[in-house]
């Protein structure tokens, strides 16, 4: 009982210091926080929130909590919604628990804390006395780890670490102290209030209250009324509220808990199997293959769909939304090749299969690299329809040519048999078509990249006064385009053959990936900022190195075995 | 003739397209990591702005003509081909006109003023002699470019040292006959346990007084005013200053906010190490130095900061070629520089063109993230100020720039000030080439469209004849 008359005060406080609070511990015996079994949440789960800027279910805010502390999608087996609940029930318990994440080994060394572990208990991280003292150096102003050149943005990545750290501490005080849930309504076009706000309305504040002790007794009958009381207050509180606002937000659970994108790429991969597996069976299954990939098709766009509806705009705005418009990008053209062709081709079907399948399974896999959440749009971003326009053509392309980087590796894994003109059977046929379906997403690829620069040049000219500005973004934008041109032209010349074509369509991805993620993500300068994060190069890199190894690895072998392949003709 | 022909077919071949092609990618990405290393300025100069990098635009370019030349007399299936070269060709054309004959510079303007002065990065140093005015222009150089001496002519002086991002090192030096006293002094503890050091010297009358936060403070060549102690005086502003009087004593007088007033002499000889409290809250001031004749030896050196848009404005030394020492000139300094038998003004400053009408700010706008420092939106309210008009407000925001008389106006950024910034920072841009480009932008469009149309249908066509062996399709 004296633990709930504590959370009582803590609300009525609005306490943010959680440091004071855990000498309270001697009361109660100290079990660790547990999920609670069989609970229904799902009432819970829809209590909407303003937060990050727009209104949202209780549910997305949970899952942007765990992401935020902990790098991962999920945590144990919590629920989203009940993990806050607990945080806000149990502050001084969780102190102990680890979930809060240091990512940089050497931001670990520096803190004296283990370096085999990533999770950490916001106790540990609280009792750091470095820690401590650099969150006072940053508070009083003091820039103080100053690179020599001078530089903004050039922090090192331990110190871009130490200041997640703290936004992550940050947020876990304000969680347990009530500060973040800004869940009471004010009125039109003002922030909502916290729960530890002054002057916030008391009923609903002790009506949520209630709904936590209820949580916190173990009592689920009047837990579970208690989130329906509190839902429909809110609701009814909520200035602007209309039932097409609690649909969206019904569709944002939906969204979250059916997770498309992760149905799309198994189905991909199971297509691509099946694919696979029919072309050593003289093109037997290929229907159940083509109804794999639409199902994945289909889950693909229902989650792009509810995206566009929850967010009310074109998904471009950062890297995960850029991941799932190219692979969809990727599905589309082979479709599109797939069925405009006479002749079935089930190899190109496979290729955007395992493209698109691997990409989603990589945005999947990395939550901290690529943000899954939804956010609002950076002011630049706002109301632009050209600027959508150009962004979206220019992904579209990069999709063209994800779909010939997947042909050129499958034309360099047909090199490793070839033994010569005929020999084995059927192979110069075959290396052939899929040279020229390659060739095809090129030309689709170098058309939509050229369009969407120049569109992204027409908007900088409206939006900046001027067409081009050397900006990294826009300039290896350019780079990949120059590069396939390189290509096309050398394949015209004949300076290329069917091997270098495939190898060099190869290479030219990785500009592809420099345009697309690499300025993003290690270059980091220059004028489309709102794009910039970090994480992730060590995965691109090792990506990247490891086709330029194969690439070589089959030049080699097939040089050795031939001069005559590598087309090289007067 | 003969070296001609030779010449013709090399620009023909496609071969060298395909190496200007690989070259020009590898420059541009070259350029983009050494923007990403150092900063934008440095990026331009080193790759886009140099003369290797036109070099190659232009090779690419005459390539193309020479390419669709060859083709003459050109058919109804070369259109496809056609079009996206020539599509290239005004892309690069008008690109030139830019880089020639367009204007990309800044205009920086305070609420309630009018500016017509766009600026740009290189800098000039102005001189003048009786009637006469010249200007040098001293392009800019990134940081650890070795600068070559450039002559003034007319003038026998030299600008010898060159630095791209300066800051002042401010410094006197005991001089004999003609100098004016300095002063070193130590700002010291108060609430914001400060700690700052301030030269004045009486030499120059912008030398000669320094406001410091709410203090100013100001160094006098002449004997004090009779001091009058107590609180009787006005309220307001913090003093200090420090008089010398013609034996070559040291007095000051100071005055706190509060309007009380104190003051006091330092005996001869004694002055350096001699702290003063004024009773404003705990700051007390120390004399460092202090010299009765002195000349300003300010000079400039290297930045702390040499990249980014941090780093402060350049610094000139020029010099007289067997004269005497040199000045140093930071941007916006004025100085004399005694040539023999006659004195020449010069003033550094950075290059200007100058509209035909101006640009005033009405008001400044800036919007931020709720409860962070961190802008969200910034606009500008302004107006059109040209002689004989009279034009409407204009909202110059992010994406929202304003175009008169060919130049386009674009929020850039602002001067961040306390309470509230109240300059804004426009970028200007004119830009001959734009027709030019876009032209080529919808030709390039259009012809690569129609290009691989073609190619499509011709595969259609041969795809019966084809032979089961690796083939190539014919180039154009």
């Amino acid at each position: 009982m004296r633990h709930v008359d504590r959370f009582a005060l803590l609300l009525a406080l609005g306490l943010a210091a959680v440091a004071g609070v855990s000498r309270a511990e001697d009361a109660a015996p100290a079990t660790r926080p547990e999920p609670r079994e069989g609970w229904d949440f799902s009432e819970a789960e829809r209590i909407p929130l303003q937060a990050g800027g727009r209104l949202k279910p209780m549910d997305s805010f949970g899952l942007e909590t765990i992401l935020f502390l902990t790098g991962r999608s999920s945590f144990g087996s919590w629920n989203s919604t009940e993990l806050l609940l607990s945080l806000l029930s149990r502050p001084e318990a969780w102190q102990k628990e680890r979930i809060i994440r240091v990512d940089h080994p050497e931001a670990r060394r520096q803190l004296l804390l283990e370096e085999s572990r990533a999770l950490f208990a916001p106790e540990e991280l609280f009792h750091s006395p470095v820690l401590m003292q650099y969150a006072q150096s940053i508070e009083g102003g003091g820039a103080t780890l100053m690179d020599p050149r001078g530089a903004v943005g050039q922090e090192s990545a331990r110190e871009r670490e130490l200041k997640k750290l703290l936004n992550r501490l940050g947020l876990f005080r304000s969680l347990v102290s009530g500060e973040a849930w800004t869940v009471i309504p004010v009125g039109p076009g003002e922030a909502w209030k916290s729960l530890a706000a002054e002057g916030a309305p008391g009923p609903l504040r002790e009506n949520f209250a209630n709904m936590v002790r209820a949580y916190h007794r173990g009592d689920r009958a009047s837990f579970e009324a208690g989130a329906l009381s509190v839902r429909a207050a809110i609701e009814s509180a909520a200035p602007g509220w209309t039932s097409s606002v609690r649909r969206l937000l019904g569709v944002e659970v939906v969204y979250h808990r059916l997770q498309p994108f992760r149905w799309a790429f198994l189905f991909y991969l199971a297509s691509c199997g099946l694919w696979i597996w029919g072309m050593y069976r003289s093109g037997r299954g290929a229907t159940f293959a083509m109804g794999a990939a639409l199902a994945g098709l289909l889950f693909h766009v229902a989650g792009f769909t509810m995206r566009i509806w929850i967010s009310g705009r074109a998904p471009v705005s950062n890297m995960y939304e850029s991941v799932i418009w190219v692979s969809f990008g990727a599905i589309l053209f082979s479709l599109i090749i797939y069925f405009v062709q006479k002749q079935k081709q089930a190899v190109l079907m496979a290729t955007s299969t395992a493209v698109s399948g691997i990409i989603l399974l990589a945005a999947d896999a990395s939550p901290a690299v690529m943000d899954p959440t939804i956010q609002p749009l950076v002011p630049v971003l706002r109301s632009n329809f050209w600027l959508m326009v150009h962004v979206l053509t220019i992904t579209l392309g990069y999709a063209a040519f994800a779909l010939t980087f997947g042909l050129g590796n499958v034309t360099l894994a047909h090199f490793l048999r070839y033994k010569g003109p005929g020999k084995p059977a059927g192979l110069d046929k075959k290396i052939n078509s899929v040279n020229q379906l390659s060739y095809r997403a090129m030309q689709i690829g170098v058309v939509l990249l050229a369009a969407g620069t120049i569109l992204g040049g027409v908007w900088a000219d409206y939006s900046w006064g001027r067409f081009w500005g050397w900006d990294p973004k826009e300039t290896w934008a350019l780079i990949a385009l120059l590069a396939y041109l390189a290509v096309l032209h050398a394949r015209f010349t004949g300076w290329v053959g069917p091997f270098g074509y495939a190898a060099w369509s190869v290479v030219c991805f990785l500009t592809v990936m420099m345009a697309w993620y690499g300025v993003n993500y290690v270059l980091g300068v220059g004028l489309h900022s709102y794009g910039f994060s970090t994480g992730g190069v060590g995965a691109v890199a090792g990506f990247c190195l490891a086709q330029m190894v194969f690439v070589l690895g089959v030049t080699v072998l097939v040089t050795r075995r031939s001069g005559e392949l590598s087309g090289r003709k007067r | 003739m003969g070296a001609l022909r030779v010449l013709f077919r090399v620009f023909k071949s496609l071969q060298l397209a395909v190496g200007v092609i690989v070259m020009l990618a590898a420059s541009l990405a070259a350029g983009t990591f050494l923007e990403s290393y150092y900063d934008t300025p440095t990026a331009k100069f080193l790759v886009y702005d140099s003369w290797w990098f036109s070099l190659i635009s232009g090779l690419l370019a005459a390539n193309i003509a020479v390419v669709a030349l060859s083709r003459w007399p050109w058919k109804r299936h070369h259109t496809a081909f056609l079009l996206a070269h020539a599509g290239i060709l005004l892309m690069i054309g008008g690109s030139a006109l830019t880089t020639y004959f367009g204007i990309d510079g800044t205009m920086v303007v305070s609420e309630g003023e009018v500016s017509n002065a766009v600026e740009f990065q290189d800098s000039v140093l102005y001189l003048a002699e009786n009637e006469r005015v010249d200007r040098v222009r001293i392009p800019w150089l990134p940081p650890n470019r070795r600068f070559s001496a450039i002559e003034v002519p007319g003038y026998s002086l030299l600008i010898s040292k060159y630095l791209s991002h300066a800051s002042p090192d401010v410094r006197f030096t005991p001089a004999s006959g003609k100098g004016a006293p300095a002063v070193r002094l130590l700002l010291k503890g108060g609430p914001m346990q400060l700690r700052q050091e301030i030269w004045l010297w009486a030499g120059e009358p912008s030398w000669a007084v320094t406001d410091f936060g709410p203090a100013s403070f100001s160094l006098l060549y002449s004997s004090p005013p009779a001091l009058k102690k107590g609180s009787g005086g006005p309220k307001g502003k913090a003093s200090m200053r420090l008089y010398v009087s013609p034996d070559g004593t040291l007095h000051y007088r100071t005055r706190s906010m509060r309007g009380e007033a104190s003051g006091g002499s330092v005996s001869r000889g004694k002055e350096s190490m001699h702290e003063i409290d004024p009773g404003w809250r705990g700051l007390t001031v120390k004399i460092l130095e202090f010299l009765p004749r002195a000349e300003n030896a300010t000079g400039y050196v290297p930045a702390r900061i040499q990249y980014g848009p941090q780093a402060p404005g350049p610094a000139i030394y020029v010099t007289v070629p067997g004269g005497g020492p040199g000045m140093w000139l930071g941007l916006g300094d004025r100085g004399t520089l005694a040539l023999p038998g006659r004195d020449v003004l010069m003033s550094f400053g950075p290059r200007r063109v100058i509209l035909p009408f101006g640009i005033q700010l009405n008001q400044f706008t800036i919007e931020h993230y709720e409860g962070t420092r961190n802008p969200s939106s910034y606009a500008s309210k302004v107006q059109l100020a040209e002689e004989g008009k009279e034009s409407d407000p204009f909202m110059i925001s992010m994406n929202e720039p304003l175009t008169h008389g060919g130049f386009t106006f674009y929020q850039a950024s602002y001067v961040p000030a306390e309470p509230r910034p109240v300059t804004s920072v426009f970028s200007v841009n004119r830009d001959p080439g734009r027709w030019v480009k876009y032209l080529g932008a919808i030709l390039i469009v259009l012809g690569s469209i129609l290009l691989f149309h073609r190619r499509i249908q011709q595969t259609r066509k041969t795809r019966g004849a084809k032979s089961a062996s690796v083939t190539e399709e014919r180039p154009l």
